[in-house]
C-alpha cells in the first residue's frame, strides 16, 4: 500500500518559468529600444553597438544554460530551469558601459558557485549586489551612448517611462508595472512582497519629506530600480519567505533598508544591498511566522473556532 | 481563513448513465479474526450470521480460508464461499410498509442489531430541532458513488429522510447538490413535490465541500445539524423497511487508463481483480496506477487478491504517472491551500508528523506542489524518518 502523490497536478513549476520570462520581455524590449535604437537613431553610437544590450542578455541566458549542463551530476533533482532566468536577470540590471568579459567571468563564478552553496545565498542577489559593486568602484557608467553625449532634462513622466538612468533593462517603471500585473496571474508568484517594499519605500519617502523638505520627493518614489528590484528580484521564489507573516516582514525591512540605502548614502544599487542583507535573515522571518501562526491556531484549537471561506 | 478551489482536473471521464450490476461471482472472501469461532458447517445460506460480525452475503459453501487484501486492514485471512447462485435466505423478514409508526428510538435500536453500529451512534447524537442536511455530494474526482445512489434510490431516500425530519422535527431538511449535479438537481426537484419541506440547495464545485464543517459553512449552519449520505440513508431503508443487511457495495471504476468507466454494484466480498477482468477494458500498452477510493485522499495498491469490503469505494485505474520529484522551490502554497492550517513544507524539510493528527490527508498539498513532491505523506508521518 503506497500513499503516493495524487495523478492529478495544478500546475508545474514551468508555468512560473514562462510567465516570468514573459513578463520581463516587455523590459527587454523597451532595454534594446533606449540603449539601442535610440541612440543609433540619433547617430550617438555605430550598428554594432545596437546589439549592445542584446549580447549581455545573451551572456546571462548562456551562462545560465551552459553552467547546470556541466555541473550535470550535482543538479539532478535541482531546479536548473532557474539558472537561465537568473543570468538574464542580473544582465537587466547592469550598466551599459560594462565589459561583457567581466560579466561573463562574475557571472559564471556566482552561478557555479551558486551550486554548491545553493542553500545558503541566492546567486540572483549575488550577482546583482557584486556587478553592481564593481560598477560602482570601477566608475563604470550607467549611461548609454545618447546620454553621454548630450545633457537632457528629463520630466516626470520621462522617468516614469523609462528615460532614465539605470541598468540596461531596468528603467521603466510604466513597463515593470504592466509586468507585475501580468504575474498577479501566476499562482505562485509572490505578489504581496513588491507591495510591502513599496508602500514601506514611499512611506518613508514621505516621512523624510516632511521633516527635512528637499521637492525630490516624486523623482525619489519614481526611482525605477527600487521598482525592478521589489517586482522581480525580492520576490524571486527560491529565496523570499513561503509564510504569509514572513513576507510581510521581510517586505517592510527592505523597503526600510532600502530607503536608508538609496536616499541616505546615495547607492543606486542600493535595493540590490538590501535584498541581500535581508535575504539571509528569511529563515528568521518565516521562524517567526510559524510561530505566530502556531499561536493563532492553537488558540482556534482550543476555542474551536476556525473560519473557512468558500 | 482558507479558500476551496475547484480542482483543474486533466481530462473529463464520462461514466455510464446504468449501474453495472456484478451479483453472481464464483467466491467470496469475507475477513475473519483468528479468535472467532466459526460455526462448523460447510453450506451456508444468504444473510446468515456465521460469527458475531461475519453476514454471508451469499448462499452456498465454504470452502476454507485463503489471504485477500483488504483496504483497511492490509493482507487478512479470509472465509471462502463458494456461491451456489440461488440466493437462498436463511430467514426472510417482511418489509414494512407503514414506517411512520416507527419511532427513532427503535431505528436506532435496529440499526444496532443489524451491526451498524457507527451510523447508530450518529443518529444517537442527533438533536431535537436540529437541520437535517442529506449531503449528496462527492468530493473525490472521478467518483460518483453518493451520486449513483441518489440517482438509482431518490425515491427511497427522500421517504427515509422525510420520516427521519418527522422524528427529530428538523427545523430545516436540505438536499446538499452540487450545481454540476444535473440529473440529480431535476431529478430531485421532480420529487420533491411529494416532500414539500425538503428543499434543494446548491452548492459549488469545489473540493471537500462535502466535508461537514465546509458543508456547513457554506450553507450559514451554525447550530446543530445531522448530515446524512445517500449510502447511509440507503442503510437505514434497508434495515427499517426491508429488514435487511446490506450485502451489495457501489463502487466506481474509471480512470483514464480504461476507455468504459462505470459504477458497479457487487457483492461484499467479490473479488476487485474479477470485476475488472469482466466489465473493464484498459487501454493498450500502457503502464497502469491501481488507485483505491480516490487520487487526491486515497492509496495506491496492487489489486492482485484485493476485496470488496464496506470501505472500498472506488478503483481509480489511471496511467502510471512518470513525473520525477522535483526540489522544493519554497513557493509556500502547500502552506497557503492547507485547509486544516498545517505547514506541510516544515514537514517536509524537518521530517515532523508534527500536525499528524491536524491533518485531513485531503491531499491538496500534493496537488498544488509545483516539483511533485509527495507532501501529504510527511504531514501524516508516512515517510518521517
Amino acid at each position: 500500500m503506497n500513499k503516493e502523490r495524487p495523478n492529478l497536478h495544478f500546475e508545474t513549476k514551468n508555468k512560473y518559468f514562462f510567465s516570468v520570462l514573459i513578463a520581463l520581455l516587455p523590459m527587454i524590449l523597451y532595454g534594446f529600444y533606449k540603449n539601442g535604437i535610440l541612440p543609433y537613431l540619433n547617430n550617438d553610437i555605430s550598428i554594432i553597438t545596437v546589439f549592445r544590450p542584446l549580447l549581455f542578455l545573451l551572456i546571462g541566458v548562456t551562462i545560465g544554460v551552459l553552467i547546470p549542463r556541466l555541473a550535470k551530476e550535482r543538479m539532478k533533482k535541482e531546479n536548473a530551469w532557474i539558472y537561465p532566468l537568473y543570468g538574464l536577470m542580473i544582465s537587466m540590471t547592469l550598466p551599459i558601459q560594462m565589459n561583457p568579459i567581466l560579466i561573463i567571468i562574475v557571472q559564471s563564478i556566482i552561478l557555479w558557485g551558486a551550486i554548491f552553496f545553493r542553500k545558503k545565498i541566492s546567486p540572483l542577489f549575488l550577482g546583482i549586489t557584486l556587478l553592481g559593486a564593481i560598477a560602482i568602484l570601477c566608475k563604470i557608467s550607467y549611461l548609454n551612448g545618447s546620454e553621454q553625449s548630450h545633457i537632457v532634462m528629463y520630466s516626470i513622466l520621462d522617468i516614469f517611462f523609462g528615460r532614465n538612468i539605470g541598468g540596461i533593462c531596468s528603467t521603466s517603471i510604466f513597463w515593470c508595472l504592466i509586468s507585475y500585473i501580468f504575474l498577479l496571474f501566476n499562482p505562485y508568484y509572490k505578489r504581496d512582497i513588491p507591495i510591502y517594499i513599496l508602500v514601506t519605500y514611499i512611506i518613508m519617502a514621505l516621512l523624510f519629506e516632511m521633516l527635512i523638505p528637499s521637492g525630490d520627493l516624486l523623482k525619489t518614489i519614481l526611482n525605477s530600480t527600487v521598482f525592478f528590484g521589489s517586482i522581480f528580484i525580492a520576490a524571486e521564489i527560491q529565496f523570499s519567505p513561503y509564510m504569509e507573516k514572513g513576507k510581510m516582514i521581510y517586505g517592510i525591512m527592505t523597503g526600510i533598508s532600502t530607503f536608508l540605502l538609496t536616499r541616505l548614502l546615495a547607492l543606486e544599487i542600493g535595493i540590490y544591498i538590501s535584498i541581500m542583507i535581508n535575504s539571509l535573515l528569511v529563515p528568521v522571518f518565516d521562524r517567526i511566522a510559524i510561530k505566530i501562526e502556531e499561536k493563532k491556531h492553537n488558540f482556534c484549537r482550543t476555542n474551536k473556532k476556525r473560519n473557512f471561506i468558500v | 481563513m482558507r479558500k476551496l478551489l475547484t480542482l483543474r482536473k486533466d481530462y473529463e471521464i464520462k461514466l455510464k448513465s446504468r449501474i453495472t450490476h456484478y451479483l453472481d461471482p464464483e467466491y467470496i472472501f469475507i475477513p475473519y479474526e483468528n479468535n472467532e469461532n466459526i460455526i462448523s458447517k460447510i453450506d451456508v445460506k444468504k444473510e446468515e450470521k456465521i460469527t458475531e460480525k461475519i453476514i454471508t452475503p451469499v448462499s452456498g459453501k465454504i470452502t476454507g480460508t485463503k489471504y485477500c487484501l483488504t483496504v483497511d486492514k492490509g493482507l487478512t485471512k479470509c472465509l471462502s464461499i463458494s456461491n451456489d447462485y440461488k440466493e437462498t435466505f436463511l430467514k426472510r423478514n417482511a418489509s414494512i410498509k407503514n414506517l411512520e409508526k416507527i419511532s427513532f428510538e427503535k431505528i436506532i435500536i435496529d440499526l444496532q442489531n443489524y451491526h451498524y453500529y457507527s451510523l447508530a451512534e450518529k443518529l444517537k447524537t442527533a438533536e431535537k430541532k436540529s437541520i437535517l442536511i442529506l449531503n449528496g455530494i462527492e468530493d473525490e474526482p472521478y467518483v460518483a458513488n453518493e451520486i449513483f445512489i441518489n440517482k438509482e434510490y431518490k425515491s427511497d431516500i427522500l421517504e427515509i429522510l422525510d420520516i427521519i425530519r418527522e422524528k427529530i422535527e428538523a427545523s430545516k431538511t436540505i438536499v446538499a447538490l452540487k450545481n454540476n449535479d444535473r440529473e440529480n438537481i431535476e431529478g430531485m426537484e421532480d420529487f420533491l413535490g411529494t416532500y414539500p419541506k425538503i428543499d434543494i440547495q446548491l452548492v459549488p464545485d469545489y473540493y471537500l465541500i462535502g466535508k461537514e464543517k465546509y458543508l456547513k459553512e457554506y450553507l450559514n449552519i451554525t447550530t446543530d445539524c445531522l448530515l446524512l449520505k445517500p449510502s447511509e440513508i440507503r442503510t437505514i431503508c434497508s434495515v427499517i423497511k426491508r429488514r435487511r443487511y446490506i450485502t451489495e457495495k457501489i463502487i466506481t471504476i474509471s480512470g483514464n487508463a480504461i476507455t468504459n468507466p462505470q459504477i458497479i454494484e457487487t457483492k461484499i466480498g467479490s473479488s476487485v481483480k474479477d470485476i475488472i477482468e469482466k466489465y473493464i477494458h484498459c487501454k493498450k500498452n500502457v503502464k497502469l496506477d491501481y488507485w483505491i477510493n480516490g487520487i487526491m485522499s486515497g492509496k495506491k495498491m496492487d489489486i492482485e487478491n484485493l476485496i470488496v469490503t464496506e470501505e472500498l469505494n472506488a478503483i481509480l485505474i489511471m496511467i502510471k504517472d512518470d513525473l520525477e520529484e522535483k526540489e522544493c522551490i519554497n513557493c509556500g502554497k502547500c502552506v497557503q491551500i492547507c485547509p486544516a492550517f498545517c505547514n506541510p513544507k516544515e514537514a517536509y524539510q524537518k521530517r515532523k508528523a508534527k500536525y499528524a493528527k491536524d491533518c485531513l490527508d485531503c491531499g491538496l498539498c500534493s496537488y498544488i506542489c509545483p516539483s511533485f513532491i509527495n507532501l501529504r505523506q510527511y504531514v501524516k508521518g508516512d515517510n518521517n524518518e
